[in-house]
């Protein structure tokens, strides 16, 4: 490493005046200035922007001269007899991925650490990579290669068995298991790096002693790996939590095929706001929708948060 | 981990192997399918190995190359400058974040993740990128309104968060300022959390379509994946509208659709094994005195 | 440390000049249109535009900022919200919907602009269609001249008609009904089941005597021969039970998939030519000439067995529209340059087919022959008056006079001028067009009836569909009282 020459002006540092501390705190938050004037910008002052949520926005009138109208663009949303069903399956299916994805990720990670070839881990790693370059449009054309009733390797599969056909887009059952898979499917790679760069800064001579104790492999996963990974797969879940209304759009939309048959499993909030609002190009009530979706998570991971703070305050978001 | 026993090394292997052939496969039938013939999708349907083997697909993307190139060019440019000034950053940020004795921490953190739950919404940010900054079919608007990620600082606080206090405390008691401190103790103790940080991020500029759909009206400047966008978006229209639109405009066919992919993604697999070689243990306490 | 610091402050000069180099306005004074067109970037269109531009600027003394907006659907919609200068837009039934943008106040009133400025346009237009345009009374866009007689029809592989020993002329293919016997040639033929795409989607209700009120799939149509104009729901009408009944019979007894298709899977199945090609083709508007496009797209020679009778309504005459902005600072200018589009066969032919000799040669007066070599395609019915189009090789010479003629003599809506005002029932739409596309298998006969159509009415119901049609009824009566 380079000296730094940075801060010249900070040399005699046991410079009386400022007590260290405040100069110290002062020196901390300069170096937030930038991502803090960032977040401001970009969104903080756009976040006022919602209030047409609120309002009868007429772009004319631009977003401060249009009318108020209380709660009516919420209406569409709640008023909808599907509102039970969405905001089940949207909470249902993400909190199966929170737990699923966390559990392969960590899986892969922990496994990951045991290969001692780094061109397998490199390996590996740019395999599971490869998902997350697919866009979920194309993942949907992959799922009608799966599940096309003719000509899907399934049904090809099921036909070879003996077994009869399978409508896979018609019937909603194999959809519980089918939306999570491909989930985990497009994250795990992406997510298991998180947790095995953890693993990465795990002090080594924590390992070494514990080897000198005689700990097999299995031990030192257990009682090294998986507790230091322990405030990462917290922190990593209440974070999630925050989003727990919002589905990915192209999971619940592409690979289903947007298929009416199967949205007792698949029909999401996301997914439904897109349905009703489009071609009306209603910004309002997608934006009310939006609020929504945020002032529950806010709730919820504000809840989370709250108790994890109680148990293990280092694991805390804020 | 040396020493695991050939069962354990066995199952591991297996296990990783299964996983990445999931990945692997689909990919497999893209670049596949970007390669077989528009006759032989039609004849064979998809497989695993071209059934009848043609460039077609790719020879049409690149029957006029400058605008492929061009748009790599930009792509990359956004990608790399984006990474860099991002991840500098957030890492500025993410630091004072992990300090527990720093009395903002949990204020900042709170002022972080708020911007994951609550945004504006598309078009406060439309009239605040084109109207009050200007920067309508400027090439700055492809990354800066999505420079910054919440997600991802707080993913380095965390990584960060595991610098051993003891360092940091060590070097107050020598003086050095915070600046120094966070350049030359905390930075490279948490190399691999930039790195990984770093890989989110160029994945991040690499993948995103929707700031050129946005702002981008004139000109040449276009992404890689805002091609591919185009592309995928007219089918998907054409679906939508059923039989309404699909005898007015032709649609792209499918080994085109999935050349593009290729096309598209491609450049990242030459760039992933080159972070990977940051990810490496072996970083001990003793081994980082600036 | 010096090497980041280096690499900072190389950076932050980088971005600097970048953000200096920002975008331009009108130059040197000169006016500028900016026109949202609906539109494709292809590879030379900067070459064209700029050719377009510099000819309104000879024409009418004006230059166009052409920007082609190939995600019109996504994009439009934040343009207009954000209150963004432009002149030109397109509006349409759908896309960038003619009806929340006059209700939002986006676009200006032509009428005064038209007589003064644009005679010619004017002119192009009998009172008839002018008058089915008006929404509130007054005109705000300008319908792009094509095919206004809408309706659907049934098109039959070409090859079929010998594969099957079909004879066109002597069997009644009048209704969907009718083609029992097609597909049970199909089956007979080749063992197995025909492909039939949805039938009631688009302008489907059409060929059963409905005309949809405020768009397709949304509850509320009128029957164009009843001269009460009263709305009522088209899901509980004997003729949609009657339509999924069949559908799914016909599925039940292995005459067609069991399975969702659509136009877009055709050249997926795509059979030898002395072979039976097993679909039976939806298509939603048949203008003359439409087998030749279909035959362009798809690589499938069809023939018609079935064509309903066209309708002129508002609705599709709003279809594809050209539209000025109400902030337009040049409204004079941007109305000449819509006359232009719609008057002006060399700037039209321009900016539809690209450069003569590049992009295509001329084979006669009016036909031409496109390039295979560079490609320059843009839809002609986004841009202007088709009726100047150049004739493409498989097109009729008088395609256009054909097309004509069809408008004139399609029968006329009944609400022919009526403008529905869709902002008391806002809520009530959104939750039904969610209701109908889940229902969609239904339509298709893919689901199990007995249990899903009543599923389908009582979540119609609950989700306001009564209220629409009430709404409607109500509109319609108060518009006929002021005729």
């Amino acid at each position: 490493m380079a000296k730094t020459n940075l801060t010249v002006q900070n040399k005699p540092a046991k410079k009386k005046g400022l007590s260290l501390n405040a100069r110290k705190s002062l020196q901390l938050g300069v170096l937030t200035i930038p991502g803090v004037i960032w977040f401001l910008v970009f969104s903080y002052i756009p976040m006022a922007g919602a209030v047409i949520a609120f309002k009868d926005y007429k772009p004319k009138r631009g977003i401060w001269g249009s009318e108020w109208v209380g709660f009516d663009n919420f209406e569409f949303l709640f008023s909808s007899n599907d509102a039970g069903r969405l905001v089940f399956n949207t909470v249902f299916h993400n909190f199966i991925s929170i737990f699923l994805v966390a559990f392969v990720a960590v899986a892969i990670a922990v496994f990951m650490d045991l290969v001692d070839k780094r061109i397998y881990v490199k390996t590996y790693q740019t395999m599971l990579f490869l998902p997350r370059f697919i866009s979920w449009v194309v993942v949907g054309f992959i799922g009608t290669i799966l599940f096309h009733y003719e000509h899907g390797i399934l049904n090809q599969v099921v036909a070879f068995f003996g077994g009869e056909a399978v409508s896979w887009y018609l019937t909603p059952k194999y959809w519980w298991f089918i939306i999570p898979a491909f989930g985990v499917w497009k994250t795990m790679g992406y997510t298991s790096l998180v947790y095995y760069g953890t693993i990465m800064g795990i002090d080594t001579q924590i390992f070494e002693s514990a080897e000198i104790d005689g700990a097999n492999t299995w031990g030192k996963i257990r009682h090294i790996t998986l507790p230091l990974l322990r405030p990462t797969i917290i922190i990593m879940s209440l974070m999630s939590v925050g989003s727990i209304m919002r589905a990915d759009f192209g999971l619940f939309y592409y690979v289903p095929n947007n298929s009416g048959s199967l949205y007792s499993v698949t029909d999401v909030l996301d997914t439904y706001i897109f349905r009703a609002l489009r071609g009306a190009g209603d910004m309002t009530s997608s934006a009310a929708a939006g609020l929504f979706q945020s002032v529950v998570g806010l709730i919820m991971v504000v809840t989370c948060n709250t108790i994890v703070k109680k148990f293990e305050s280092e694991s805390a978001l804020f | 981990m040396k020493h695991a026993n050939v069962f354990l090394k066995i199952f591991v292997h297996l296990f990783l192997i299964i996983m990445s052939l999931l990945c692997l496969l689909p990919f497999v039938m893209i670049l596949s399918v970007s390669l077989t013939s528009e006759t032989g999708i039609q004849a064979n349907g998809y497989s695993l190995i071209p059934s009848e083997f043609s460039l077609e697909a790719y020879q049409y993307i690149f029957r006029n190359p400058t605008e492929v190139i061009s748009a790599y060019g930009t792509t990359t440019f956004v990608t790399v400058v984006g990474t860099l000034v991002s991840v500098l950053i957030m890492a500025m940020l993410a630091y004072p974040m992990s300090r527990s004795d720093f009395k903002l921490k949990n204020g900042l953190s709170f002022f972080v993740y708020f911007t994951m739950l609550f945004s504006g919404g598309l078009v406060p940010m439309y009239i605040l990128v084109t109207k009050y900054l200007g920067l309508k079919d400027n090439i700055l608007a492809l990354f800066l309104p999505i420079l910054i990620s919440g997600w991802n600082t707080m993913l380095l606080r965390m990584f960060m968060a595991s610098v051993p206090v003891s360092l940091i405390e060590a070097a107050n008691l020598e003086g050095a300022s915070e600046f120094r401190i966070f350049f030359t103790i905390v930075i490279p103790l948490s190399k691999v959390g930039i790195v990984t940080i770093a890989l989110f991020q160029v994945l991040t500029f690499w993948n995103d379509w929707y700031q050129a759909m946005l702002y981008i009206d004139h000109g040449d400047m276009t992404t890689l994946q805002y091609m591919l966008y185009r592309v995928l978006n007219k089918v998907n229209l054409a679906k939508e509208y059923g039989g309404m639109m699909a005898t007015q405009e032709k649609l792209p066919n499918e080994n085109l659709r999935m050349a593009l992919c290729v096309v598209a993604a491609g450049p990242m697999l030459v760039i992933f094994p080159f972070f990977q070689k940051y990810f490496s243990k072996g970083i001990t306490v003793g081994g980082v005195k600036g | 440390m010096k090497k980041t610091l280096a690499i900072l402050l190389v950076l932050v000069m980088a971005l600097g000049v970048l953000a200096g180099c920002g975008g331009t306005k009108d130059n040197d004074g000169e006016k500028t249109l900016i026109w949202y067109a609906r539109i494709n970037k292809e590879p030379d269109s900067a070459e064209v535009f700029q050719k377009v531009s510099d000819m309104a600027k000879e024409k009418i003394g004006v230059a166009v900022d052409i920007i082609a907006l190939e995600d019109y659907h996504g994009k439009m919609p934040v343009i207009q919200a954000s209150g963004e200068d432009y002149d030109i837009v397109y509006t349409s039934s759908v896309i960038n919907n003619i009806y929340n943008n006059v209700n939002d106040g986006n676009l200006l009133p032509l009428d005064d602009l038209l007589k003064e400025s644009a005679p010619k346009l004017w002119e192009l237009f009998g009172e008839e269609i002018w008058e089915g345009v008006r929404i509130g009374g007054k005109i705000y866009g300008v319908p792009n001249q094509q095919i206004f007689a809408r309706g659907p029809g049934y098109m039959i592989p070409t090859q079929n008609i010998k594969a099957l020993g079909l004879d066109l002329e002597n069997t009644k293919y009048e209704t969907l009904e009718d083609y029992e016997s097609y597909f049970k040639a199909i089956k007979e033929k080749t063992g197995s089941y025909g492909y039939l795409p949805s039938t009631w989607g688009g302008d489907g209700p059409q060929l059963y005597g409905f005309e949809q009120v405020i768009g397709s799939e949304i509850p509320g149509v009128i029957r164009v021969t009843d001269d009460s104009l009263e709305v009522i729901n088209q899901y509980e009408t004997q003729e949609f039970i009657d339509h999924i009944n069949l559908r799914t019979r016909w599925v039940k007894e292995g005459l067609i998939s069991p399975m969702k298709v659509t136009i877009d899977d055709v050249t997926k199945y795509l059979t030898a030519e002395d072979q039976v090609m097993p679909w039976l083709i939806f298509q939603n508007t048949c203008a003359p000439g439409a087998e030749a496009i279909f035959k362009k797209n798809n690589n499938l020679d069809v023939t018609y067995a079935t064509k309903s009778e066209g309708l002129v309504s508002s609705y599709s005459l709003v279809s594809t529209m050209a539209a000025i902005n109400s902030d337009s600072r040049y409204p004079e200018e941007a109305i000449k340059f819509i006359e232009l589009l719609n008057t002006d066969p060399e700037i039209y032919n321009l900016l539809v087919y690209g450069f003569e000799g590049k992009h295509y040669t001329k084979t006669g007066d009016k036909t031409i022959e496109l390039s295979t070599e560079n490609s320059y395609t843009q839809p002609a019915w986004a841009i202007g008056n088709t009726f100047n189009a150049y004739i493409l090789p498989g097109q009729d010479l008088d395609v256009h006079e054909q097309t004509k003629a069809v408008n004139d003599a399609a029968r006329r809506s009944p609400i022919l001028g009526f403008a529905p005002d869709q902002e008391p029932i806002k809520v009530e739409v959104a939750n039904c067009r969610a209701v109908v596309e889940e229902y969609a298998d239904l339509t298709d006969g893919i689901m199990d009836t007995e249990t899903a159509y009543p599923a389908f009415i009582e979540k119609l119901k609950a989700a306001g569909c009564d209220k629409i049609i009430a709404e409607l009824n109500k509109q319609i009566q108060e518009w006929k009282a002021s005729k």
